[in-house]
């Protein structure tokens, strides 16, 4: 308890600036490298403080009070119902409350009036878009890989909805992080359950992965270090991949325990290799009616592919008697560079092929069989990036002719056709195509078909054909596709498990000796699970992070909540609890949190609770006279922190503002359509949450308001406040479309038509700010709108400047 | 000079500021952050960190793609006489692929080289008017980088990692010195590729935000177009909005005012409230730098505006001395497209090789020129390149692969040494044999010469300390003047 208070005493004493210098040169020299470090410590005894009890019943106020009371500061003011009410809303789920929620609370006068709120935050489903979302940032959350060549991870979006739901159902942390890292291996009892373990396993394989990089154990050594780092930081609170190269400097984190880690990833498959490599795909489960249908549909499938195989070959056959026959692209000559491609449908052969080119040419020759007048048809696909000016030259026995095929087709891309015209061949016939330089140039065969026919069977041949190509028609139509299985993002475990060799100075290609494949050897007692010999280790490894004998999982996930809720944590270097992270401010309350989260069972929503209840969760912003002399930064947590929205926030509070913003009880599930990273158009109406994560690509609205960099696993944003922004606010498309639907919502009949300037201003403020205008505000707005008026300004463009100031308001993007 | 120059707010505010951004105060800076985070302070830095800086600035030309060594600036005769013999070579692609090279069919260059100026650098016809100017010019003929393809490459120039997420060099930079005007972004890169690792190239990664790079534009879109984002021409808010711009403003601020006043002002408040006065300001100034329309028809023909090939280039060269004279202190300025395989990167047809020459000739001489005449050559490091260069044997019977193992970049001013030439390939222009500079090396001069040790421009996160040259780099002191 005495040291406790020495470390208060000793960060409130040093200058502001020069705190973090004199702390970390503290601990690092009291024990560099050592394992006597507080974070390593198992979880203290419980003794909270007497404190004064008179203030609060809550454990975690004794804790605080203790502190304020040996430093000598007293805590701020309650927070008015107003402001706690607005605090609590963005804190939980991450939306201000509406006009009518608001009255909800205001108007009921019960005395746990404020306990009832926080159960309905904390049973809404906004509560896990909020929360979830926290935990993305950790887990470095993105639907494409970044690096140099983006790819888009088209089943990631999975994860997310994973997370959320795992938010909302208040999943245990130790059951969540076991399937994150090893839920491909767990057993389940129901397909949903094995579809969510499955799911849950992409998180090893959404980091930001360079899948082009040719030397390709450097990329895995690579994928294998981005692993670590992110398990080390996301459950841990430790910076292991400085131990790649060397020992850790501050940590007891030798070389040798990180490739012993390293053997786990290593016999966990995460790359497909190729030039540029992929990731493990793997089918989520299905249940056994699901097997059956889809066995069915695949028996018809092919059954129907037989019979069209034997169709087609009559078809051919009939035709070569009538002296038809089709040319595929493939047998034509070609000059300059022809690409192949089968992206439109409907080709003839396995391809079909084209060109930018416009100097680049495709003949097509061969040995009339009988002189005499035939039809020459062209084959190609469509599209509306086609040339409308393909030129082809048919050489007949009479000469030659051009023809000009246009192959755009602005609506549909489909195979297509084109009747060059009936000539007369003998000999060798000639067809050479000259590509247009309006678009691309498409080859795809040429059929040739006698006008005269000169067998005898020719009339029965010809209805028979006609007949065949009805059925195949037919049965090209009824053709189902067949339900893709669907495949996720996933890792699995190597057939061959093996350890592996230190990589001396990390460099990938210089091994060094070999490591039994294990954990953290400072956090291994002989209770530790082992890894099996057979195994990669990885379900071992994730027994490990959530047992007994490891301390530092429970402070980190107890330390984050304070951090979300607080805007600071206990320790506030939330990701890093090693030797160069901070100390916490007060050990005991950090260990009594990290328990009482093991005693729920590793649930989160309790220990939310309790702390939102405590009355200094509920303090005003603004510090007594005391605190603000003696803990200027508010070590203490002796008022509560003024916030600034963060860019989720900002955005889902703006579309709530304008009526845009679509919230859906459902299941929120949704996949957004992405072509390709560079280009995609965001378009908005959903939470932000479900906006997809581009590594190359942020929304600006996101980007400028820092959210967190998809690379990296940051368990604290950033919050700064920078001229970009202010910009942003007054000047892009984006604020300004949610002001243009703000404006005319608050204008529109059912709000504030017919009525007063001055009632208006109220309506906005309430939806808004969630409180009324002062009477200052009403002045400056109306002066403002009489100003405007005298120079005949449109009323709803004046309307429109007072909206977007509102937005761009103090009030709008602070929490207090 | 058309721009306030930055006002001396606080002097042991900036004292600090300028301790921790000079590399041993990282610490400091961390610990500053949450006050920092509230206010965007300006800082300033005229004479270096940690000793005399020999240029303020950086202007960088970027070749994506890798233009070829041996068809450009660094002349090997042994080439024409070998042509279409085969030699074994130890090709970087194949090497990394699969561990072994083998033979390959020597290709000598389409283009004539002669010799040019006082020192008699041999330059080919690709580059007429750069010939012009290579008594100015310092080669680095013995370059070598990391990576193999574009992604990786490109990447690594930028950050110095071809994988790991790392703040780009610009970004280190405006860390290192910050800014010389206010009003300005401090990094700006003028039509960025959105590929090969796009916004990761001028991103600040862990460090603040405030030290990203500021797009102006990007690649493919014609410069009359570009603009800094939300930056209007007219300025002022919703700009469907027909009020007295000046008069919304007001009307922000004044409700600003009155919200603090209500309960009382904060920190954070202020922060505010200063954020969208310098807003204001940077609205009123950035769009100068992008205007044109002031520079005479002379200066315009000097950087080839007017002429089609050259016109694009041409006015991103000059835009970059626009801002060069602002104090922007890292100013790039991209020839790149969005493509997976950029503009330099002829795989096949090297003859194409002469369309992005072309392109770029007379501006980048213009530029010189025009820098040189106003004196800023004194102070404004002009620094040309590629990701890496390509090889002297043939590919897909007459392109050439890429090759990180040696190529050409070039300085121009900023306390270099003109007309000297560093370094060189081997005889076929393959692998760089002497005067060898690894882009970390790179790195580590450019800080030099802006008065930054590499070794010092360090910045904590995530438990250790980082910095632009890793554990690496070495300082090319005999290029240096």
């Amino acid at each position: 308890m005495k040291a406790a208070q020495a470390v208060i005493a000793n960060l409130l004493g040093i200058s502001l600036s020069f705190q973090l210098v004199t702390l970390t040169a503290f601990s690092a020299d009291a024990s560099r490298g050592g394992a006597d470090h507080w974070a390593f410590d198992p979880l203290s005894e419980l003794s909270p403080p007497e404190g004064r009890t008179d203030w609060s019943d809550s454990v975690i106020d004794r804790y605080l009070a203790d502190n304020w009371q040996a430093v000598g500061i007293e805590p701020a003011e309650g927070a008015d119902r107003r402001m706690l009410l607005r605090r609590v809303y963005f804190a939980l789920t991450g939306l201000p409350p509406t006009i009518e929620q608001a009255r909800e609370f205001l108007e009921d006068a019960e005395p746990d009036a404020f306990a009832r709120l926080v159960d309905r935050l904390l049973a809404s489903p906004r509560f896990g878009e909020r929360w979830g979302r926290h935990w993305l940032d950790v887990a470095r959350y993105a639907e494409s890989s970044g690096g140099g060549r983006s790819l888009l991870l088209p089943t990631a979006w999975r994860y997310r909805d994973y997370v959320i739901d795992a938010f909302n159902s208040d999943k245990p942390f130790d059951e969540f992080a076991r399937e994150q890292i090893a839920g491909d291996l767990l057993p389940y009892d129901s397909v949903e359950q094995g579809r969510e373990q499955l799911t849950a396993a992409a998180f090893l394989a959404l980091g930001p992965t360079n899948y082009e990089l040719q030397d390709k154990t450097q990329l895995e050594m690579d994928v294998i270090d981005e692993q670590i780092d992110v398990i080390g930081q996301a459950f841990m609170g430790l910076t292991l991949g400085c131990a790649r190269c060397h020992d850790h400097k501050f940590d007891p984190i030798p070389t040798r325990d990180y490739y012993a880690m390293a053997g786990i990833l290593g016999s966990t498959q995460t790359l497909l290799h190729d030039n540029v490599s992929s990731w493990v795909k793997r089918p989520l489960p299905i249940t056994s009616r699901e097997r059956i249908n889809r066995m069915r549909e695949f028996d018809e499938a092919n059954e129907r592919i037989l019979r069209l195989t034997r169709m087609q070959k009559q078809i051919d056959a009939i035709r070569l008697r009538l002296g038809q026959f089709t040319l595929d692209d493939q047998q034509a000559e070609t000059i300059g560079s022809w690409q192949s491609s089968r992206s439109v449908a409907g080709f003839q052969g396995k391809d079909y092929r084209y060109t930018n080119d416009p100097k680049a040419r495709a003949v097509y020759t061969w040995d009339v069989p009988r002189g005499d007048q035939y039809e020459i048809i062209l084959h190609y696909t469509s599209h509306p990036n086609r040339s409308k000016r393909v030129e082809v030259t048919v050489q007949h026995a009479e000469g030659s002719a051009t023809v000009a095929v246009n192959q755009r087709n602005p609506r549909l891309p489909a195979a297509a056709t084109k009747n060059l015209g009936a000539f007369t061949l003998s000999d060798t016939a000639r067809v050479e195509i000259r590509p247009g330089s309006d678009g691309a140039t498409v080859i795809d065969g040429l059929s040739i078909r006698p006008i005269h026919q000169h067998t005898g069977d020719h009339e029965l041949a010809t209805s028979q054909l006609a007949k065949l190509e009805e059925r195949v028609k037919r049965l090209e139509a009824a053709e189902t596709r067949l339900q893709p299985i669907e495949r996720v993002m996933a890792v699995r475990d190597e057939p061959l498990p093996a350890d592996l060799e230190i990589r001396i100075r990390g460099d990938a290609h210089q091994l060094g000796e070999v490591v039994p494949r294990g954990f953290l050897s400072l956090i291994q007692d002989m209770h530790s699970p082992q890894v099996a010999r057979q195994a990669s280790g990885r379900l071992a490894l994730a027994d490990w992070i959530v047992s007994e004998e490891n301390p530092l999982t429970a402070r980190v996930v107890a330390n984050r909540v304070w951090h979300h809720l607080f805007g600071r944590g206990i320790v506030r270097t939330v990701d890093n609890f090693g030797h160069m992270g901070e100390q916490p401010v007060d050990k005991r309350l950090l260990d009594y949190l990290a328990f009482r989260l093991k005693e729920h069972d590793w649930r989160l929503k309790p220990l939310i609770r309790e702390i939102v209840l405590s009355k200094a969760w509920q303090l005003d912003s603004r510090p007594s006279a005391s605190a603000q002399e003696l803990d200027p930064d508010n070590r203490l947590f002796a008022w509560q922190r003024i916030r600034r929205l963060d860019a989720e926030s900002l955005h889902d509070a703006m579309l709530l503002l304008s009526g845009e913003l679509q919230l859906d009880d459902a299941s929120p599930t949704q996949q957004a359509i992405i072509h390709s990273e560079y280009g995609y158009e965001f378009s908005f109406g959903p939470r932000a949450v479900y906006l997809p994560v581009l590594r190359n690509k942020t929304p600006e609205i996101l980007a400028a308001f820092d959210f967190p960099n998809a690379n990296l696993s940051e368990g604290a944003r950033t919050s700064s406040t920078l001229a970009t922004q202010a910009l942003f606010i007054m000047n892009s498309p984006f604020v300004s479309k949610r002001v243009e639907r703000a404006t005319d919502r608050l204008l529109s009949r059912d709000s504030c038509d017919n009525k007063s300037d001055v009632q208006c201003l109220f309506t906005l403020y309430e939806r808004a700010l969630g409180r009324p205008p002062t009477q200052n505000e009403q002045r400056i707005a109306i002066q403002f709108l009489a100003n405007g008026s005298d120079q005949k300004i449109d009323r709803v463009l004046a309307w429109r400047a007072i909206v977007q100031s509102i937005m761009a308001s103090y009030d709008f993007r602070y929490i207090r | 000079m058309p721009f306030d120059m930055l006002s001396i707010e606080n002097v042991n505010r900036r004292h600090l500021l300028r301790q921790a951004a000079c590399g041993f105060g990282s610490v400091a800076l961390a610990g500053l952050a949450h006050a920092d985070a509230a206010s965007e302070s300006a800082q300033s830095m005229s004479s270096g960190c940690h000793h005399r800086a020999r240029a303020k600035r950086v202007i960088f030309l970027f070749m994506q793609g890798g233009p070829s060594q041996v068809d450009t600036f660094e002349y090997k005769p042994l080439l024409e006489k070998l042509d279409g013999q085969r030699r074994h070579f130890q090709d970087a692609r194949k090497l990394a692929k699969t561990g072994q090279a083998g033979q390959e069919r020597i290709m000598k260059s389409l283009w004539k080289f002669s010799h040019y100026g006082e020192t008699g650098h041999a330059v080919s016809e690709l580059f007429p008017h750069v010939a012009g100017q290579v008594d100015r010019i310092c080669f680095l003929h013995g370059m070598h980088t990391s990576g193999v393809a574009h992604g990786p490459s490109t990447l690594f120039l930028h950050t110095g990692a071809t994988n790991l997420v790392r703040p780009s060099m610009g970004s280190w930079i405006v860390y290192g010195l910050g800014s010389e005007n206010r009003n300005v972004p401090g990094f700006i890169t003028i039509g960025p590729s959105s590929a090969n690792g796009g916004p990761r190239n001028y991103a600040n990664a862990f460090l603040p935000a405030r030290f990203q790079g500021t797009a102006l534009g990007r690649a493919e879109q014609p410069v009359e177009q570009m603009r800094f984002r939300h930056i209007g021409r007219s300025g002022g808010m919703a700009s469907s909005n027909a009020l007295n711009r000046r008069e919304d403003f007001e009307l922000l601020q004044a409700l600003n005012r009155e919200q603090t006043a209500r309960l009382g002002s904060s920190d954070e408040a202020e922060a505010l409230i200063r954020s969208y006065e310098l807003a204001w300001r940077m609205q009123m100034h950035a769009p100068q730098i992008t205007d044109l329309s002031g520079e005479s028809e002379t200066t315009r023909r000097l950087y080839g505006i007017g002429d089609k090939p050259t016109d694009e280039y041409g006015k991103q060269c000059l835009m970059a001395r626009r801002m060069a004279e602002a104090g922007v202190r890292f100013i790039q300025v991209n020839y790149s497209d969005n493509s997976s395989n950029p503009r330099w990167d002829q795989h096949n047809n090297i003859e194409k090789h002469a369309d992005h020459a072309r392109a770029v000739d007379k501006p980048i001489a213009g530029l010189i020129a025009d820098l040189a005449d106003r004196g800023l050559l004194e102070d404004t490091l002009v620094w040309w390149g590629g990701e890496f260069g390509r090889n002297p044997f043939a590919q897909n019977n007459d392109g050439r692969d890429h090759n990180p193992k040696g190529f050409t970049h070039f300085f121009v001013g900023g306390g270099t040494r003109p007309g000297y030439v560093y370094g060189a390939t081997d005889e076929f222009g393959h692998e760089a044999v002497s005067g060898r500079v690894h882009m970390h090396d790179m790195h580590a001069t450019i800080l030099h010469i802006l008065g930054i040790n590499h070794e010092q421009l360090t910045y904590r996160h995530a438990g250790r300390d980082f910095r632009l040259t890793d554990v690496h780099g070495r300082v090319v002191e005999e290029i240096l003047a």
